[in-house]
């Protein structure tokens, strides 16, 4: 979807503004928004894929204004309350009910772990993969001329607006992995290609470049994409018209 | 010290009530654990990991190994996956793992556009910075720009490469070794590589610049 997360060449949203011994959580409810989201994809009650895009459906106004992990509550309410697990009455009684913030800055590893602190444990250790096997073949090879396709779903895309209809060349073919406009919306795993997509700076700002000869590499999914020239074009336009 | 009754060690609960999305994290929590969802200890067990155990320390000393090692360096390039795993740095959001090396001719830098996609087992979790609209909207049209704010000039003769991380794949950059570190440890190297330099948003620390530090 065009929402308020497809930032890549906006302009006017400042200086960058690094800090100096940035510390990991800001306040301890970030540590705890961030454990509560990870753990509970860890336990398989949601998706990161669904997860970005309930961000994405933040209003405008907000996405700007809030945090990182503002954002990341922002999506877990919606998406418990869209998948039925915790309705916002319930989560408003609740909010309610607090009487303290009850958080720690820090907290000590598990001495007698549970079975999903466990889960989780292991997981950061080994990794979540998405690839995945499929019988189709690709369809571009490394040094193929590719553009892209001109998409604009209501749902969820990683395809950036800065990148659409533009000609770049397949750098690297990464193999399949879980289509994530399939998992965002409930569909679970469809095996799609992935591809490094190598653009010069002058096809995507044309004039505006900075260098037109520097480099942006975007990861794309099979469907995001098509060659740039149509393969056998000049022998089709010589066929003779059917009889 | 008795005049701030409410002021407690950060070790301790907080006594102060709390404010909107502290209170609406608790809750989040609370009915989650209560529906069997999530244990409290999970949470913890993540905090504690990025806290204490997972950051730019482990991307640092696969860099360090890649400076002193060209035989690793060439398999990190190949298969930095795999590379990694011999160092035991496997991990969430570093399953799908690729490194860049910059030299004087090509200068790498990683964003996500439209999230904040980071190696999370190399790296941590990411700045502030990395996260937030400016970065993400300006690293990719104006990268020379966002180079020089991080105080770093790059000449014509350099290409900026920039990869936006838009789906599984992630990515590490190797920044070049400083002069003058041909006698030093492979661990004394690692404390040259800072998490910006990984990122591929400055260069490794000189030694000087690391006493100082």
């Amino acid at each position: 979807m065009n929402g308020p997360h497809d930032l890549g060449g906006k302009h006017g949203l400042g200086p960058i503004n690094p800090e100096t011994e940035e510390p990991v959580f800001h306040h301890p409810w970030e540590g705890r928004m961030y454990g509560l989201a990870v753990a509970a994809m860890t336990g398989g009650v949601l998706i990161v894929d669904e997860q970005r895009h309930a961000v994405e459906r933040m209003p405008y106004s907000e996405y700007y204004g809030s945090s990182y992990y503002e954002r990341w509550l922002f999506a877990l309410e919606k998406l418990f309350d869209e998948k039925g697990i915790i309705s916002r009455e319930e989560l408003e009684r609740k909010v309610a009910e607090q009487k303290s913030a009850e958080c720690e800055a820090h907290y000590p590893a598990p001495a007698n772990p549970s079975a999903l602190a466990t889960k989780v444990m292991r997981v950061l250790r080994e990794g979540a993969s998405n690839s995945l096997e499929t019988d189709q073949a690709p369809e571009f090879r490394p040094g193929d001329k590719v553009i892209t396709k001109n998409l604009h779903p209501k749902t969820h895309l990683r395809l950036p607006s800065y990148a659409k209809s533009k000609v770049g060349v397949v750098e690297r073919h990464y193999g399949a992995f879980g289509h994530p406009g399939a998992r965002a919306h409930g569909r679970g795993n469809e095996p799609a290609h992935l591809y490094s997509v190598r653009f010069e700076a002058g096809e995507l700002w044309g004039p505006d470049a900075e260098d037109p000869r520097d480099f942006v590499y975007l990861d794309l999914f099979e469907s995001y994409l098509k060659p740039a020239e149509e393969k056998g074009a000049r022998k089709r336009h010589g066929c003779p018209p059917r009889a | 010290m008795g005049a701030h009754h409410e002021h407690r060690d950060e070790h301790e609960h907080s006594w102060a009530p709390p404010s909107e999305v502290e209170a609406r994290v608790n809750a989040l929590e609370s009915l989650l654990v209560e529906k069997g969802l999530v244990e409290h200890d999970a949470v913890d067990a993540l905090i504690s990991a990025f806290e204490n155990d997972v950051g730019p320390m482990n991307g640092a000393r696969v860099v360090a190994r890649a400076w002193v090692d060209p035989d690793f360096k060439r398999r990190l390039l190949e298969d930095a996956t795999s590379a990694i795993s011999e160092l035991g740095y496997t991990g969430l959001r570093a399953e799908h793992l690729v490194a860049l090396e910059n030299t004087s001719e090509t200068h790498h830098m990683v964003v996500c556009t439209l999230c904040s996609c980071y190696p999370w087992a190399l790296l941590g979790l990411p700045p502030v910075w990395y996260k937030s609209p400016p970065y993400r909207s300006r690293a990719v049209s104006e990268p020379r720009t966002v180079l020089r704010e991080f105080g770093l000039e790059l000449g014509k003769e350099c290409r900026i490469e920039v990869w936006d991380s838009s789906a599984d794949i992630r990515y590490l950059v190797i920044p070049e070794r400083p002069e003058g570190t041909e006698g030093m440890s492979e661990e004394e190297l690692a404390g040259l590589v800072t998490r910006d330099s990984m990122i591929g948003v400055g260069r490794a620390l000189s030694p000087s610049e690391a006493r100082a530090d």
